[in-house]
């Protein structure tokens, strides 16, 4: 990481997503709508700022993790926060979500996530946490994700053999 | 008592109120036993949410302490420590903190198990299926002559800290080295009493312990607390008011309004 990189790394570290005076902030939503740990929740904000930073720093286009991208989208609602408060007054750069334009994109979605994988590590001298920046094959392959109204339905896990 | 040296407050209160102690005192003393260790540190920074922002706020922050690298935790430990092994540059702020450990732990029962299930004291409780069906805790018969000997202990050192301290540091000192972070448990320990014992005496005790150096005990832990005058002691109060507030928190369902006054209970707000 050059002088500069590091200092624009220090301002998206810095830059807190939560609202302090908030009661029920946005780890709390992204651990809610997500079914996930706040644990979980907070790396994987860790995770999503890391992601941005690469994008800031790097010239060609980059892919996140599924859960990362759910990160990404969930910021994108708290509009405010994401375009004037992360894009405009911390890394002065607009950095617009295009979501796949269909199968035909599979291959090049595939081969960015494997370079933003190896960008990630020569950056920051680690491999990224498996857990959320889950293998190649996973992230195209558990993709069928449904809005489900608990209320309603119950979730049940589908049996799984071992290969 | 060596077990004591041996031994969080977590564990300690554990066998000494078995069946009545609440979720969130264990909580609570296991926070504060890791920050006294510097296991973990409080990072207070004034700053602004983003870099044009027009008000500084505080944000107070929880971060791997200095002795976090080479601390061994403990089974029920982890519930604050897992997120800085698995991401070792994250920093959390105190609410997310507090609330993080709160949802790791599962809840009493299964806190209370974790921490039965750690080495030094598990065997001072009974096991078997049915008390795990209705999730109760009982002590052995050597579980509860320790629960005796232990309450007995640290009743003796409440009747005489506060005069030791002020007239015999040096002992007093000692004997809190001897308990570790159960001084938590003290009722009549003036936390503010221990900014005062001096670093000469703290040399000396360091050396002392040095050469009776016994491997089980994270006393050196504690006396990095003493040496460094560190505030701990205000978190106390705002451990309590966070977690009681999550009861209330966890029923938010709306999305977040603005200054157009358009949120709803149930559907997003938008402004300009």
């Amino acid at each position: 990481m050059t002088e500069q990189q590091n200092e624009i790394w220090k301002k998206i570290q810095n830059f807190e997503i939560d609202d302090i005076d908030s009661s029920f902030s946005f780890t709390d939503r992204l651990a809610r709508e997500n079914n996930w740990s706040i644990e979980y929740s907070l790396r994987t904000v860790l995770e999503y700022k890391k992601f941005i930073f690469l994008i800031t720093i790097s010239d060609f286009p980059q892919t996140p993790s599924d859960q990362i991208d759910q990160v990404w989208h969930l910021h994108l609602l708290y509009t405010e926060s994401y375009w004037i408060e992360l894009c405009k007054n911390t890394i002065n750069k607009d950095i617009h979500h295009g979501p796949t334009k269909g199968s035909e994109e599979k291959p090049l979605f595939k081969e960015q996530y494997s370079k933003t994988l190896e960008f990630y590590e020569s950056i920051f001298n680690e491999k990224p946490p498996s857990d959320i920046w889950i293998d190649i094959d996973t992230r195209f392959n558990e993709i069928h994700f449904t809005r489900v109204n608990r209320k309603r339905n119950w979730v049940i896990p589908k049996l799984r053999f071992k290969k | 008592m060596k077990i004591l040296s041996q031994i969080t407050p977590a564990e300690t209160m554990l066998i000494k109120d078995c069946t009545s102690v609440q979720l969130k005192d264990l909580m609570k003393f296991t926070f504060m036993d890791l920050l006294l260790k510097k296991v973990i540190e409080i990072k207070e920074v004034n700053k602004k949410s983003h870099p044009r922002d027009n008000y500084i706020r505080t944000y107070t922050y929880v971060i791997p302490g200095k002795n976090f690298n080479k601390y061994q935790p403990k089974n029920h430990e982890l519930i604050y420590l897992s997120p800085f092994i698995k991401s070792p540059s994250i920093q959390i702020l105190f609410k997310n903190f507090i609330k993080m450990a709160y949802d790791t732990s599962n809840g009493s029962w299964n806190f209370k198990k974790t921490t039965k299930s750690n080495r030094e004291i598990n065997s001072y409780f009974k096991q078997s299926f049915l008390l795990n069906l209705f999730r109760l805790n009982k002590l052995t018969d050597s579980g509860n002559k320790l629960r005796r000997e232990i309450s007995n202990y640290l009743n003796e050192i409440d009747k005489s800290i506060d005069h030791l301290l002020h007239n015999d540091k040096k002992e007093g000192l000692e004997l809190l080295l001897r308990i570790g972070g159960n001084i938590f448990l003290l009722k009549n320990l003036d936390f503010q009493l221990l900014k005062t014992i001096d670093k000469e005496l703290l040399n000396q005790q360091k050396v002392l312990y040095s050469d009776t150096y016994d491997s089980d005990s994270d006393w050196w832990l504690y006396v990095d607390f003493f040496e460094d005058d560190y505030m701990f002691d205000s978190y106390f109060d705002s451990f309590d008011d966070t977690l009681d507030s999550f009861d209330h928190e966890f029923d938010a369902s709306g999305c977040s309004s603005c200054d157009s006054g358009c949120s709803s209970c149930g559907g997003c707000g938008g402004c300009n």
